[in-house]
Order: C-alpha cells, then sequence, then structure tokens
C-alpha cells in the first residue's frame, strides 16, 4: 500500500534535480553534436553523452538526495534529453539555447514524473508475498 | 578474507558516510526503523559498516554485529557506545563467519548483499548460523524485474563495482538459492530498493 505521506519531499527533490540535470545535458548535447549529422546518428551520439553527461549529474544530486533514486532518474532522463538536443542540433536549432534547456527540462520532468508514477504502481500492487 | 572487498571498503570508510549513506539513510529511515524494529532474541547484523545503521535497532537489545572492513568498524565503534543496548562488533567476513551453527535467532543486513563477492555463499553461511526457523531480514538495493530500470542498473555495474557495491544484484533469487523460504518482498522503490522477509526451513 502507497502512502505517499514523506516521500514527498524527496519526489519534490528528485524531479529538480533530473529537470536541471537534463536541462545541461540536453544544452550540451545541442551544441556539441554537429548540425550535418543524421538524425539516427544525431540521436545516438547525443544518447551518449547524455549517458556520460549523466554521471557527475548524479554524483552531485547523490549528496542531498541519496544516490541510487537520483542515479535512475537522471540517466534515463539524461539519455532522452540527450537524444533530444541531438536532434535539436541536426534541425539547426542550436543556437537557441534557452530552446534547448527547456527542452531538456521537459524531458527531465517527464521522466521524474513517469519515474513517481511506475514507482507509486510497483509499490501499490508490485509485493511478492509468495 | 576477501582482501579486494576489505581493501575496498577500508578505502571508502573515510567518505562513506558524507558521500554515500547520509542523503540515502534520511530517504531510507521510515523503511529501516520498521524492518529493524523486530529483531528479537540473538541478533546477528551482517556489515554494520560505519554504524549508521544503528540509530535505527530498537533499544535494548543484544546483538552481534560484523563487517569486513577494520576501517568501518573504528567508525562503528563509536556509534556501538551511543547505542541504547548492547552491540559487540567483530571484524568477519559473511562468507567465514565464525559462529557456531544455529546459534542465532534472526540475522539482518543492510545494503549489503550488493557488496559481497560470492552472495550465495555468504547467504549460507547465514543460513548455517540461523537455528531452524529463524529469520533473515534483508534491506538491500537490487537489480530490478522491469525495463527500463533494470538495464540503467546494469550500465551503472561496471562503474559502481570499481568503489563500492554491485547494483544489478539478484538478491531474492539468491535468497531461495540459499536455502531460505522468502516470506515477503516489499519494494520501496522500483523493484530495486527492497525489504526482503524470509525464513530457515524449521526442519
Amino acid at each position: 500500500m502507497c502512502a505517499v505521506g514523506g516521500r514527498g519531499r524527496f519526489i519534490v527533490g528528485d524531479l529538480l534535480a533530473t529537470s536541471a540535470a537534463c536541462a545541461l545535458i540536453a544544452a550540451i548535447a545541442g551544441l556539441v553534436v554537429p548540425a550535418g549529422w543524421a538524425a539516427w546518428a544525431a540521436m545516438a551520439a547525443g544518447m551518449l553523452a547524455g549517458m556520460v553527461l549523466a554521471v557527475p549529474c548524479w554524483l552531485v544530486a547523490g549528496l542531498w538526495l541519496g544516490m541510487i533514486e537520483p542515479m535512475l532518474q537522471i540517466m534515463l532522463g539524461g539519455m532522452l534529453a540527450g537524444m533530444a538536443g541531438g536532434m535539436a542540433a541536426v534541425n539547426e536549432v542550436r543556437s537557441d539555447i534557452f530552446g534547448l534547456m527547456l527542452l531538456g527540462l521537459a524531458c527531465g520532468a517527464a521522466t521524474s514524473l513517469a519515474t513517481a508514477c511506475a514507482d507509486w504502481a510497483l509499490r501499490r500492487w508490485g509485493s511478492e508475498c509468495p | 578474507m576477501s582482501l579486494t572487498d576489505r581493501a575496498k571498503w577500508n578505502g571508502a570508510a573515510g567518505s562513506y558516510d558524507g558521500f554515500i549513506a547520509r542523503a540515502a539513510e534520511r530517504r531510507w529511515a521510515r523503511f529501516k526503523t520498521e524492518l529493524f524494529g523486530g529483531m528479537n532474541g540473538r541478533v546477528l547484523f551482517v556489515a554494520a559498516g560505519t554504524g549508521i545503521d544503528f540509530q535505527f535497532f530498537p533499544p535494548g537489545r543484544s546483538i552481534e554485529a560484523v563487517d569486513v572492513s577494520e576501517r568501518m568498524l573504528e567508525r562503528a565503534a563509536m556509534r556501538s557506545r551511543e547505542y541504547d543496548g548492547q552491540i559487540r562488533l567483530h571484524q568477519m567476513d559473511v562468507r567465514q563467519l565464525a559462529f557456531q551453527d544455529e546459534s542465532f535467532d534472526q540475522a539482518y543486513t543492510s545494503c549489503t548483499f550488493c557488496s559481497v563477492s560470492e552472495p550465495v555463499e555468504g547467504l549460507s553461511q547465514l543460513r548455517r548460523v540461523l537455528r531452524p526457523g529463524g529469520t533473515l531480514r534483508m534491506f538491500e538495493h537490487t537489480g530490478s524485474r522491469w525495463f527500463p530500470f533494470n538495464a540503467m542498473l546494469h550500465m551503472c555495474t561496471p562503474f559502481t563495482r570499481r568503489y563500492g557495491p554491485a547494483m544489478n544484484r539478484p538478491t531474492v533469487a539468491n535468497v531461495r538459492k540459499a536455502g531460505f523460504e522468502v516470506e515477503s518482498v516489499t519494494p520501496h522503490y522500483l523493484d530495486v530498493v527492497k525489504s526482503i522477509k524470509a525464513r530457515k526451513p524449521a526442519c
């Protein structure tokens, strides 16, 4: 049975940390992926950049949120934000740094909220009582 | 004793509380307090670490706590003195426990079997030292049954294992492999962080 209660501040903390990390990741991915690349290559490069950039973001977030939960959210969100940033780069919107950050912010927030919902569902229905 | 595990955790002892444990303990305090609240009889606590979990133990218990790292135990010693009960610390590898067969009523672990090199061997030792019908209570992070979380944990493990725990251990399956009956598994976060309740068969 789920009781959000005390989890609330951690859900908000995860959301803020993941969104901020993903905004940064999307902006960097958007700047480093070359504009002339094919869409699939830009997405793959962005995802890879997202994975790498997620590690320092996770280590910082982990200091005040715990290690495991931010790791999963920032890694997942970072890959998504990196892909989105890479795609934005090939579509020539790299100069719009605020647009890239907003895109990353949306990816991070969506990942964090989806993760919180999945967590709630698993706690509600996912217990094993053999 | 595994020198690799011992050296790794000796090296981590200085930064463990600040870097890994403190934030996680705030997050997991409620679940640990609930799980450890059931301590009764002769209790073995495996992987005491810096003793950061002692704050969640119910008062007045008599507990044998082991850890592979002497540096961790140095830090745990201070916290064991603050506990309102008895905690005796031993430097010991869970795979080579120096306790007699069937000498404990309960065994507790807290984020332990993510780090033991041969987890089934360690769990089998716990089974050996528990009396028939004795209980195993674990608060662990493990691999997840769910994609994409499990994929993330597999990806992170080569990195995290160098400095600390593996993130993708199938601990519930390992508990069964070691001969315990699993009573319940309660997920606290995405089937990654969970409480596991198991029992050594009565006969």
